[in-house]
Parts: structure tokens; C-alpha cells; sequence
């Protein structure tokens, strides 16, 4: 395989990442091509010294999709599909099914608490203005419908407080538990080798 | 809690991961050095790969231990890395905390002698 060919190679296959990760891996591996065959290497000798190239893209998109956890951005979603396919070779497979459970369940998890969260906080607010509109007309204490719809606007937005918040510890769990198996992964690949991190 | 799993799940590669970017960084002190140079540099110590030097050097850059550039070299540009005062410091106080835990591998030793001694 000549260089060229090589760089397309990890192209097609890096397909969906952001063209400037892309970019900068081709630019890393051009400069190390060079390089190796100015010491002296022929450029067939040199591709192959990379080991094979599934297991280099591998590590590649672990690598990538841990430098985008770190990110506060970071889309887990997306994250958790990439690694779920570094993952699907046959070996790993139990792995794969650990992963896609944990991640699941706790999403799951995440959505069910969100969506009960978010639909109380609308019900309190609208029964809470319903309330006051009816408690205005019949009784025209000013005082008391204050009272009533500012306790209910207090609850409405504490409990959007909570959903938010759900919202981001779930974004954090399911980034970290990204990360966790990144390195799990990382583990068994290269087991006992420095270059495992 | 789950914090507290991750973090212990994660302990040895954090302290592998801590030694690449180091033995990295040490490597620039003298002089700017480029990524083949530097796994070349670091090969004795740490065996790094290729695509492992990479995301280290990212890192590193984006923690702002090290900045890159660009230089021509044999007609095509090259990419250079210069430790910053930053990246000194760090190296600095890792080298102050490694002391410590220096001290602390040496009083384990003493015991575990001890212990050997009793044995025999």
C-alpha cells in the first residue's frame, strides 16, 4: 500500500468524524511517513510498521471519542455508537452487551425521570393559573390569588430546576460511563502493554 | 458512588496515562523535538505507539504544557513542539510529588525486608 492510498484508507474509514480531527490525524501520520522513510524505511515497510490498520483506526476513534468526552459538547449518543462499533468484533462481544445495557438502562432511567419531571412542572403551572383565574372571578381576593400563583410558580420552576439538573447529570453519567468502557476496551486489546492508556 | 467506581476502575491507566504525558514533556525540556523524534526519545522508557503519542500531544497542547508550530524541513512543513513555562511547572511539581511517593516505596520496602527476615 503506497502512502496515498493509506490516507484515503483512513478517510472512508473515519467517515462521520469532524473534518478537522480528520485533518490533523492524516497531517500527524503524513509527518511520521515521511519521516520513517527519510530513516531510511520503503514506504510499503513504513504503512505496515503501523500493525493493521483496523485495530490502528480502533484506537484512533477510542482516542477520539475520549478527547470529545472531555468536552462539555460532547454528544453521548453519538459517542456510545462509535464505540459500540470499535467494539463489535466477535471477541469483545460480551463487552459489546455489558456496554449497550448499562448505557441503555440508565438512559432509560434518565428519560422516564425527565419526562415525569418536566410533565408535573407544566401540570402545577397550568392548574396553578387555572386555579388562580377561577379563584379571581368568584372570590376577587387579589391577595390570596397572589399567594397562589406565585407558591405555584415557585413549585413550577423548582421542579424545571430538577429537570434540568436530571438533564445534566445524565449527560455526565452516560459520558462517563463512554469513558469507562473506552478503557475497558483499551484493556483487553493490549493487555499488559505499556502503550495501553 | 459511580464516581467512585470510575475513578478506581480508571486508577491505573490515569497513572499510566499521567506518565506518558510527563516522559513527553521531559522530553522537550532541552529542546523542541517532533513526533517521530519523540517516540523515538521515549521508546526506552515507555514503548509509546504512534497513535497513542498523538492524543497525548492534544492533550498537552490543549492543557497548554506545550505549544506546537510549524517549520520547513527537507521541503514540507514539520510540526514542532516547545514545552511552555506551564509545562515546566507541572513537570516541576511531578517530580516533587514523585519524591514523596519515592520515600513512600522505600518504607514498604524496608517492611517488606523485614518481613522476609522473619521468615527466614
Amino acid at each position: 500500500m503506497n502512502k496515498e492510498k493509506f490516507y484515503e484508507n483512513i478517510r472512508k474509514k473515519l467517515n462521520g468524524f469532524k473534518k478537522e480531527e480528520v485533518d490533523g490525524i492524516i497531517e500527524y501520520y503524513d509527518e511520521l511517513v515521511n519521516d520513517k522513510i527519510e530513516s531510511g524505511l520503503s514506504e510499503e515497510e513504513v504503512i505496515s510498521s503501523f500493525g493493521d490498520i483496523d485495530d490502528m483506526i480502533n484506537e484512533i476513534k477510542a482516542n477520539l471519542v475520549m478527547e470529545r468526552s472531555e468536552k462539555r459538547e460532547a454528544n453521548v449518543l453519538k459517542n456510545f455508537l462509535i464505540i459500540l462499533g470499535v467494539i463489535s468484533s466477535p471477541i469483545l462481544l460480551p463487552l459489546a452487551i455489558v456496554f449497550s445495557l448499562v448505557f441503555f438502562i440508565i438512559l432509560l432511567v434518565i428519560v422516564i425521570l425527565l419526562f415525569s419531571f418536566s410533565v408535573s412542572a407544566i401540570a402545577v403551572l397550568l392548574s396553578v393559573v387555572l386555579a388562580s383565574i377561577e379563584l379571581i372571578f368568584t372570590s376577587r381576593e387579589i391577595g390570596l390569588t397572589l399567594i397562589l400563583l406565585g407558591s405555584g410558580l415557585i413549585a413550577s420552576s423548582l421542579l424545571w430546576f430538577i429537570t434540568i439538573e436530571i438533564f445534566r447529570l445524565g449527560k455526565y453519567l452516560l459520558n462517563a460511563i463512554n469513558k469507562l468502557f473506552i478503557q475497558k476496551l483499551k484493556k483487553k486489546k493490549n493487555k499488559g502493554e505499556m502503550q495501553s492508556v | 458512588m459511580y464516581n467512585i467506581m470510575y475513578k478506581e476502575a480508571g486508577m491505573k491507566t490515569q497513572l499510566k496515562k499521567g506518565l506518558l504525558d510527563i516522559c513527553v514533556l521531559a522530553a522537550l525540556i532541552e529542546e523542541d523535538s517532533y513526533g517521530y523524534k519523540l517516540i523515538q526519545d521515549t521508546k526506552d522508557l515507555l514503548d509509546i505507539s504512534e497513535s497513542t503519542l498523538y492524543p497525548v500531544l492534544r492533550r498537552l497542547e490543549k492543557a497548554k504544557y506545550l505549544r506546537s508550530y510549524k517549520k520547513e524541513y527537507n521541503g514540507r512543513l514539520r510540526k514542532y513542539y516547545r514545552i511552555t513555562k506551564d509545562g515546566i511547572d507541572y513537570a516541576r511539581s511531578f517530580s516533587k510529588e514523585w519524591e514523596k511517593l519515592f520515600k513512600i516505596y522505600k518504607y514498604i520496602e524496608e517492611k517488606l525486608d523485614y518481613e522476609q527476615r522473619k521468615i527466614l
